[in-house]
């Protein structure tokens, strides 16, 4: 028996309508929308639970949803596929939050199909971060120290620093700028 | 759409306002929105959060009585030394310490904020950090001084904090710290 190869040029809906009829590369076209969406996913979860394993957990019971729903046919317009995933999320979190459970029997049943955790977030070198953080002016390096290392709100941020939030804002947004160009690009200064 | 180019992409401040929680609810769920409909700009907004997640591990030069705690917490052996104004004292990394913690005493009671200047021997700078987090009660600043600084800065560090009063006087204080080889 030959091995289907996984289909990555279909449009998302015509993954839903495979999955719907059962077609005969069903299990490929289940495989490729996990593939496709589970970074999505993860994001989300890291967004709004910010906890990897939480993040990871989500991961697991919302592709699962969907693809429950896409086998019964219950996705309604399969070419919007990426609306009815952040549908499910919001509601996986907001029953999360209500319910504090996870579903792990269904998680533990159909593991195999879903991605592996690693559909995550591009790796930064802590070491190469810091240099980068020692390029930047003194008065974006305060900022990006207040923001994600104290946790101070860009309201309370300008407060003590004497300027507006939308200073603040802009100044985290070049610092920022320019940290991922440097973090991204070692050849490239900061 | 998963395949295509974008035409309406989220700006960068917007991807970087989405991460730090500073993006008004309606375009918050905008941008999140696309981003489930859109790969490319998926994976853009990835790079923002690997980044800022990696800049809210990042452990800095100063720290609050707060995160020391945390830190404290998260099992990261602490060796701290009290250093007085005008002190010089020696401090050395061991196997069964990850973090050297120098508690700069002062006076901040009546503070409105602080500034610390690191400093060379000869008095060079090696960086300056404005309005650092201050313990008041305890009347220190805390200098988180890791294993890897070792290799990247002088052995003989001096610390300038001033100490800016809300009527506007400054009170600065001086403090030297000798960063022995690590002791086995």
């Amino acid at each position: 028996m030959t091995e289907r190869a996984a289909p990555p040029d279909l449009p998302d809906g015509e993954l839903v309508r495979r999955i719907a009829a059962r077609s005969a590369d069903a299990d490929e076209a289940e495989r490729e929308l996990c593939a496709r969406y589970a970074a999505r996913v993860r994001l989300y979860g890291l967004r709004h639970l910010r906890a990897e394993d939480a993040a990871d957990d989500l991961v697991q019971q919302v592709l699962l949803s969907v693809l429950e729903a896409a086998r019964a046919g219950r996705v309604e317009e399969p070419d919007r596929l990426g609306a009815f995933v952040a549908g499910v999320c919001r509601f996986v979190v907001w029953d999360e939050r209500r319910a504090e459970q996870r579903r792990r029997r269904l998680v533990d049943e159909e593991a195999v199909l879903l991605p592996a955790p690693e559909a995550g977030l591009h790796p930064i070198d802590r070491r190469r971060l810091e240099r980068c953080l020692g390029h930047l002016a003194q008065r974006e390096s305060t900022v990006v120290r207040m923001t994600f290392q104290e946790d101070r709100p860009a309201d309370e941020i300008a407060r003590l620093l004497g300027i507006t939030p939308g200073n603040v804002r802009v100044i985290r947004h070049r610092a920022l700028a320019r940290l991922q160009a440097c973090v991204e690009n070692p050849m490239e200064d900061a | 759409m998963t395949a295509h180019a974008c035409r309406t992409p989220p700006s960068f401040a917007d991807l970087a306002d989405y991460w730090t929680d500073d993006l008004d609810p309606e375009r918050s769920r905008s941008v999140e929105d696309h981003l489930f409909d859109c790969a490319s700009c998926a994976d853009r907004a990835g790079r923002v959060a690997a980044l800022v997640r990696a800049l809210r591990a990042v452990i800095p030069p100063v720290v609050s009585p707060e995160r020391l705690a945390a830190l404290q917490q998260a099992g990261v052996r602490i060796r701290a030394t009290e250093v007085q104004p005008g002190a010089r004292v020696t401090v050395a990394f061991s196997p069964d310490v990850d973090l050297l913690v120098h508690r700069l005493k002062a006076d901040l009671g009546r503070a409105f904020w602080v500034d610390c200047d690191v400093l060379d021997a000869s008095g060079a700078p090696i960086f300056a950090l404005e309005h650092v987090p201050v313990d008041r009660d305890a009347g220190e600043v805390l200098i988180a001084c890791q294993r890897h600084y070792v290799d990247q800065y002088a052995a003989d560090v001096r610390f300038r904090v001033a100490a800016v009063d809300a009527d506007g006087t400054i009170t600065t204080r001086e403090y030297r710290v000798f960063h022995e080889a690590e002791r086995t």
